[in-house]
């Protein structure tokens, strides 16, 4: 091949090469749903604003931080290793430490990626926060709970009038 | 040196579509890619799935075609265009031509120079939420309803025998006394 | 019937194309005919004296043009399609190439897209040259002219589904046609393509 046509083909493909890069960096960035990618070792080796701002460290703190410092770390294992095993895993319910806050409850989703051998090069992992929808169950189940609560005493009061009435006629008749 | 340069150059790129199409099927979040004047040129495997539809019958459709709110669609791209990101509820109109509620999330695609480069959609069905919501209201309004039927019924009661607790006590006064 | 002999002609032609040209025309096959009508293919092309493992295209590639030549004719056998099958195996393509759609970064406007089509030739073959001869937003057409293109009548076919499609990404209109006013084919010096819409 000539030396200008390999130039060439090789300014064309670093030029697609940038317009690759600058797609997976814009939707990694977009993506409102936290991501990452670990190593196979349960390294964070990438993370999006979205993981950043739920796990509470800075970005800096993150990457590098092994991913059980987040999970429990049984968990997390068995998470990995069913990742492994199947492949990808959908919907996990697990609990996420975030720093410096309570534990909140999550849904995980993750996806092994392997090379042409068949080598695991890491773990996609994304996390669905499951914070305001349960409060939101459970704000709604508590305010029925009561409501039937209150319908039970209110039904209960009536029915131990009832009751009252029946007694004192039974008696009546008695000492009749 | 020059051969080597252009299989790196190669590789490189091959292992970076490998790993976009990679991740554009594991997002568990529907993500479409639309260009400046709306045609859709991408999506993921999470639209497919949400949609119906395959790749190929969406990408090069205008974004519009996919909802059922086109003035919303157009809405949400003029204010993404003054730099602003839009959160909103939209309805889906699958292949089946079901209508499924979503939240919308668009943001805005720029170039170094700050160009308008188009925007991405992401997607979240909000039907489970809904119906949830939905179905604990409507138990709330039968429990209110019923509850402000009893609480009626017992005011009613109450103004046609006053001091009916008094009564009540009269009446279990009674008892013991008949008891003896 | 396609024969050996013609095959091997075909292959002769000189030039390349970009691996992604080759799999998205396979990705066709299987959409319409399945797994099935991709195995026939395979055997035909091997028939023919032309081995092809499907599975080892790479997309970034480059591949003889003679056998995406090939490949079209023998599609158009194999399956008994019209010259509308392969302008829409040409639509698809521009549907489903996963790297055109991701360096569609030109394609803001139509007039822009027009400008910077030529580039966009060159990322999927190595020869030829694509002019974005004219654009009249008044009249609403543009023309192409492809020089230095001279590989089978079959691929004029399949380019203009490709250029259509490549324009409805960015013009919204209810009706875009394509003609091929000038083939070099025809004695022509160059192949002209004109897409009006409404």
């Amino acid at each position: 091949m000539v030396i200008d046509e390999k130039d060439k083909k090789i300014s064309l493909l670093l030029e697609d090469l940038a317009a690759l890069e600058t797609y997976i960096s814009d939707i990694f960035t977009f993506s409102p749903l936290p991501l990452c990618f670990i190593s196979p070792l349960g390294v964070i080796l990438e993370s999006n604003p979205a993981f950043v701002k739920i796990s509470r460290f800075s970005f800096d703190e993150i990457i590098g931080k092994a991913i059980e410092e987040l999970f429990n770390k049984k968990e997390i294992e068995e998470l990995v290793n069913d990742t492994l095993e199947k492949g990808t895993i959908g919907g996990r319910e697990m609990l996420f430490s975030p720093k410096g806050r309570k534990e909140i409850l999550v849904q995980v989703f993750t996806k092994a990626r392997k090379e042409e051998k068949g080598e695991i090069v890491g773990y996609f992992i994304s996390l669905f926060d499951l914070t305001k929808i349960k409060k939101t169950e459970n704000e709604l189940r508590e305010r029925v709970e009561e409501l039937e609560k209150f319908h039970k005493l209110t039904v209960g009061r009536e029915l131990k009038m009832v009751e009252l009435k029946e007694k004192i006629k039974e008696l009546e008749t008695k000492n009749n | 040196m020059g051969e080597d340069k252009l299989q790196r150059a190669k590789e490189d790129l091959e292992d970076l579509e490998i790993y976009i199409k990679e991740f554009s099927d594991f997002l568990p979040l529907a993500i479409c890619t639309v260009n400046p004047l709306g045609m859709v040129i991408n999506i993921n495997r999470a639209v497919e799935i949400l949609s119906g539809y395959s790749s190929f019958e969406i990408v090069g459709e205008h974004i519009s075609n996919l909802f059922f709110e086109k003035k919303g669609v157009e809405k949400i791209e003029r204010a993404i265009q003054k730099k602003l990101s839009q959160n909103r509820e939209l309805t889906l109109i699958t292949r089946r031509k079901k209508k499924i509620p979503v939240n919308v999330i668009a943001s805005a695609r720029r170039d170094k120079e700050g160009n308008y480069m188009g925007y991405f959609l992401a997607l979240s069905d909000v039907t489970e939420v809904k119906a949830l919501q939905e179905n604990l209201e409507e138990k709330i309004k039968e429990r209110t309803n019923e509850l402000q039927k009893r609480v009626e019924e017992l005011e009613k009661f109450h103004k046609l025998t006053v001091g009916r607790e008094l009564k009540m006590i009269e009446l279990k006064k009674e008892i013991k006394k008949l008891k003896g | 019937m396609l024969t050996k002999q013609e095959a091997e002609k075909i292959m002769k032609i000189k030039g390349n194309v970009r691996g992604e040209g080759l799999l998205t025309d396979l990705e066709y096959v299987r959409y319409r005919k399945g797994e099935k009508g991709v195995k026939m293919l395979k055997e035909k092309l091997e028939e023919l004296g032309w081995l092809l493992k499907f599975e080892d295209i790479r997309s970034m590639e480059w591949y003889p043009i003679g056998l995406d030549v090939l490949k079209i004719l023998v599609i158009k056998e194999i399956f008994n399609w019209a010259d509308k099958d392969i302008f829409e195996m040409g639509a698809f393509s521009a549907r489903v190439s996963f790297l055109m759609r991701m360096l569609m970064k030109y394609f803001v406007s139509p007039k822009k897209s027009f400008k910077e089509s030529p580039k966009y030739w060159q990322k999927n073959f190595d020869f030829g040259e694509l002019e974005a001869h004219e654009f009249n937003e008044k009249e609403k057409y543009m023309v192409f002219r492809l020089r230095n293109f001279k590989t089978h009548p079959i691929c004029c076919i399949n380019h203009a589904g490709y250029f259509v499609q490549m324009i409805k990404y960015v013009l919204k209109s209810e009706k875009i046609t394509i003609e091929e006013t000038k083939c070099v084919f025809r004695g022509d010096p160059y192949t002209e393509y004109t897409i009006k819409w409404v």
